[in-house]
């Protein structure tokens, strides 16, 4: 059951009405029931038991930390849970990968790993981990109720793909007394539903584009692969971007406000903000708990240090995503863009200046420009199949641009309306072209709502304006939405 | 959590009345509980608006053992032509715009809903491409299996607009696909633009192939009769293949086609594919009689090449 | 020359900010530039100037620059 299913519409009200009609002091079992069940409707029994055991191991590491007074004994405990969350989360994802070698190596035809699920695993492993670090660190003092704890860790909004919430932040609000609040309630709701309308009307829609190009990569050359690279990126932005929003628009009807995991990451002006902006609660995380301690670590190395720490911080990260060599680059990508960035930017910064165009808003939006499609190289990568279709993408990305534009620019002024369209048509990618025109508008709505929405609190609106956008909404999903069990959100298969 | 309610009720009022209204209605006889509304008048207007869903719903309503399956060339075909041939039950199960992939499914389908007799598929080189890859089944499958997706479906939508208009002014409502250009100069777009034109952009469709075997595998085994037609383009829809050097390429899919079963070729340079009186464009003839009656006449082929297996 | 001063003087000379004024509850986001880099900048700088060395740990722990002025004035006292 995913947040797009219509079960889960079905789940959350009956949940939600369980939850309400329950005395305060035992709504945390009836949030903890819920969310094992939620997890249970994947029919993979050990992720349960994954979550428990993850639960078990980080509760007891915690507090056996706390309870120490020597240093070296607390630092055992914490290895001790670091090294048991890591080990299950290694063990599961890689277990592919680590299948066909051995099979290769011993000549064996194993195929256990064909059919193990690891949805939400590397998530909350990682918050078992900020967890038993912030104990550690004295930043936090361990949880002694086992309940609310393993509702912390399994809190069902969160639990397939984050936000990776930290002890401090999600556990006081799961003992706060609920309190039913009308506004929480309906901006939740709202909230919920706009992430739905980006996801299936949105980013299912440009998935169409990114798969039909990523799926069949040789058979395209030049625009359509650019096109490909770019619907991509924007597809796993709306696409997450919605998963988050829906997760917080459920926990805010709950009266949890959970971590806000997107900041317009493509309007970065550099890759340093993108990353400031783009997936936040699992940027902090390999911030605070990888990149901190090995930059402190190597500081004496100076800059050598800190850009050595930020390659090995994002090859962390690209491994996380996954055993592959696409993710393994994709990391290391955005650890050399950021390594070389500790390099150069104090230059850049004297050279804008001295140009007297640091505060130009030209220099923004060539800095947008420039961070996007780097992101957006990056991110060939991490779509690509394979490492070959990758380099194939990127070694014939710009074959036939030039010819294309000339030919576009003599249609356009010659007037041969045919050969115009027979060029814009390469760029449906073989789709529809109501599809493309769907996309389009709905884009276009997407860019208008956020201009709104810095301008215009919606609650401040009038009745009627309201409703309109509500139904307006209803509309949107109804009929323009996807809700074919093919779709899912990208980042559960991390 | 009252006042919330309320209006959670208010707001849902309205979506509760269309889709009654929608279940009266029904333009695509999904439901089929009611009969106010004329089958002719959904005819009229639903079915131009999604041939597929149209002609989904029908079947499983009415599920038949012989079929055909293909494109607009081959949903052109008169079936009750083909009745009095035959003096057997047939369902054109072929719609506009169907690709490969979408005949394919719509195949798998109709095997699911009733025990096939006889399957028949137009096909043709144009549309036998890697890169004409659109598929609207398997939404339509999720259409089929999921009320509630019927309800929020926009051609459903339209339907229900047109046919209340047309209840409410007591006119009929015609919808029309006519080209608004000279037919020279639609001629010339359907060959050098239309999403089935032959300009080189060829890969041969190994997935596609492979599919088809699976169809001939199970129609094997299910004793179910398979017949492939190769509808007739104009000359000029023909010549662009050697144009485009396509050559090998064609041989290559009368090469597959003869390997999964009994093939009319009708496809060629003759008496038919020369003369552009016979088409409405390159590719549609105006009169598809001698298709049957070559296909399902008692004498042998006047104009198709036939291949037996 | 008080702790508090001689910080305040090492933060203008890393940030490049004469009107730099720190306070206990101060962050960096209340300070222009102080990134990952500067932060590092700034710890050796401090580590070189008061002679003291900060383990990861308490590194690690300092949420504001009143954890950074409390380590210092603990680290002083084991020294002196």
């Amino acid at each position: 059951m995913t947040f797009n299913s219509l079960s889960y519409f079905l789940f959350l009200p009956v949940v939600y009405l369980v939850f309400y009609f329950t005395a305060d002091c035992w709504r945390w079992l009836v949030l903890l029931t819920a969310s094992y069940g939620f997890y249970a409707t994947f029919k993979a029994p050990y992720l349960l038991a994954i979550l428990l055991m993850v639960t078990g191991i980080s509760y007891t590491c915690g507090l056996c930390i706390a309870a120490q007074q020597d240093e070296a004994i607390r630092k055992r405990w914490l290895w001790i849970g670091i090294f048991v969350c890591v080990a299950i989360l290694v063990l599961l994802k890689y277990l592919p990968f680590l299948e066909s070698h051995t099979n290769r190596i011993f000549g064996l035809n194993n195929a256990i790993s064909v059919t193990i699920i690891i949805i939400g695993v590397s998530y909350f492993t990682f918050q078992a981990i900020s967890y038993m670090a912030d104990i550690y660190l004295e930043i936090e003092e361990p949880e002694h109720h086992f309940g609310r704890f393993a509702l912390y860790m399994a809190f069902f909004p969160k639990l397939l793909q984050g936000p990776i919430e930290r002890a401090g932040d999600l556990l006081p609000q799961l003992k706060q007394p609920y309190q039913f609040n009308y506004d929480a309630m309906r901006s939740g709701m709202l909230l919920f539903t706009w992430g739905l309308f980006k996801k299936v009307v949105v980013a299912d829609r440009l998935a169409l584009y990114a798969d039909q190009v990523y799926n069949h990569v040789h058979d395209y050359t030049g625009l359509s692969l650019i096109i490909g690279t770019y619907a991509y990126a924007l597809q796993i932005y709306f696409d997450f971007s919605a998963y988050t929003d829906m997760a917080r628009g459920t926990g805010r009807m709950f009266g949890i406000n959970l971590t806000e995991n997107f900041n317009s990451p493509y309007l970065a002006t550099s890759i340093a903000d993108f990353w400031r902006r783009w997936h936040i609660s699992f940027s902090r995380w390999i911030l605070d708990y990888i990149f901190k301690p090995l930059q402190l670590g190597w500081r004496n190395w100076g800059q050598a240090g800190t850009a050595l720490a930020l390659i090995i911080t994002f090859l962390v990260s690209g491994i996380w995503h996954g055993a592959t060599w696409g993710f393994v680059v994709w990391g290391l990508l955005h650890g050399i863009y950021l390594a070389t960035s500790t390099y150069y930017r104090p230059y850049q910064k004297l050279l804008h200046k001295w140009l007297r165009i640091d505060k130009s808003k030209w220099l923004k939006w060539w800095q947008v420009f420039v961070t996007f499609n780097l992101v957006c190289v990056a991110f060939i990568f991490f779509r690509a199949k394979t490492l070959n279709d990758a380099i194939y993408v990127v070694l014939h990305m710009f074959i036939g641009i030039y010819s294309y534009i000339q030919k576009m620019l003599v249609g356009i002024v010659g007037l041969e309306i045919a050969n115009v369209r027979g060029l814009l048509r390469q760029l449906l990618i073989d789709q529809p072209q109501s599809e493309f025109i769907t996309l389009i508008f709905f884009l276009l709505v997407l860019c208008v709502t956020s201009q709104l929405k810095k301008r215009i609190y919606i609650y401040d609106t009038p009745i009627w304006y309201r409703w309109s956008a509500y139904y307006l909404l209803f509309i949107f999903i109804s009929f323009f939405g996807t809700f074919n069990s093919i779709t899912k959100f990208v980042y559960l298969q991390f | 959590m009252n006042k919330l309610i309320k209006k959670i009720i208010i707001f849902i009022l309205p979506i509760i009345a269309y889709c009654f209204l929608v279940i009266l209605i029904d333009p695509f006889n999904y439901f089929s509980l009611f009969n106010d509304i004329s089958n002719k008048v959904k005819l009229k207007i639903a079915y131009p608006n999604n041939e597929l869903l149209w002609k989904c719903a029908e079947f499983k309503n009415v599920p038949c053992n012989n079929i055909l399956l293909g494109d607009s060339r081959t949903d052109a075909i008169d079936v009750s032509k083909i009745e009095k041939l035959a003096v057997e039950k047939y369902y054109n199960f072929a719609y506009g715009g169907a690709t490969p992939s979408e005949i394919v499914d719509t195949f798998w389908y109709a095997a699911r809903l009733a025990k096939l007799n006889k399957v028949y598929i137009g096909i043709n080189f144009d549309a036998y491409n890697k890169f004409n890859c659109m598929n609207r089944f398997p939404e339509m499958e999720s259409i089929m299996r999921n009320p509630l997706l019927y309800l929020v479906n926009t051609s459903v939508l339209r339907s229900e607009c047109y046919i209340i208009k047309s209840l409410l002014t007591g006119r009929s409502i015609v919808l029309s696909n006519k080209p608004t250009v000279s037919r020279d100069q639609f001629w010339q777009d359907q060959l050098e633009h239309s999403r089935n034109a032959i300009n080189g952009k060829y890969l041969h469709p190994d997935n596609l192939y492979d599919n088809l075997k699976k169809i001939k595998t199970f129609c094997q085994d299910n004793k179910i009769e398979l017949t492939f037609i190769v509808l007739p383009t104009h000359l000029d829809m023909q010549e662009r293949i050697t144009r485009f050097n396509l050559t090998l390429e064609h041989n290559r899919f009368y090469g597959d086609l003869h390997g999964l079963g009994k093939t009319f070729n009708f496809d060629y340079p003759n008496n038919l594919t020369q003369n552009k009186n016979n088409y409405e464009d390159p590719y549609h003839l105006k009169n598809t009689d001698i298709i049957i009656n070559d296909v399902w006449g008692q004498s042998p082929p006047s104009i198709a090449q036939l291949y037996l297996r | 020359m008080t702790t508090i001063e001689a910080l305040n003087q090492i933060f203008c000379m890393v940030f490049d900010d004469d009107t730099l004024q720190i306070t206990p509850d101060m962050t960096a986001n209340d300070v222009d530039g102080w990134d990952s880099l500067s932060h590092v900048n700034l710890i050796t700088t401090l580590e070189a100037k008061f002679n003291i060395h900060f383990t990861r740990k308490e590194l690690l722990k300092q949420r504001n620059v009143g954890d950074l002025i409390a380590d210092i004035h603990r680290k002083l006292a084991a020294y002196a």
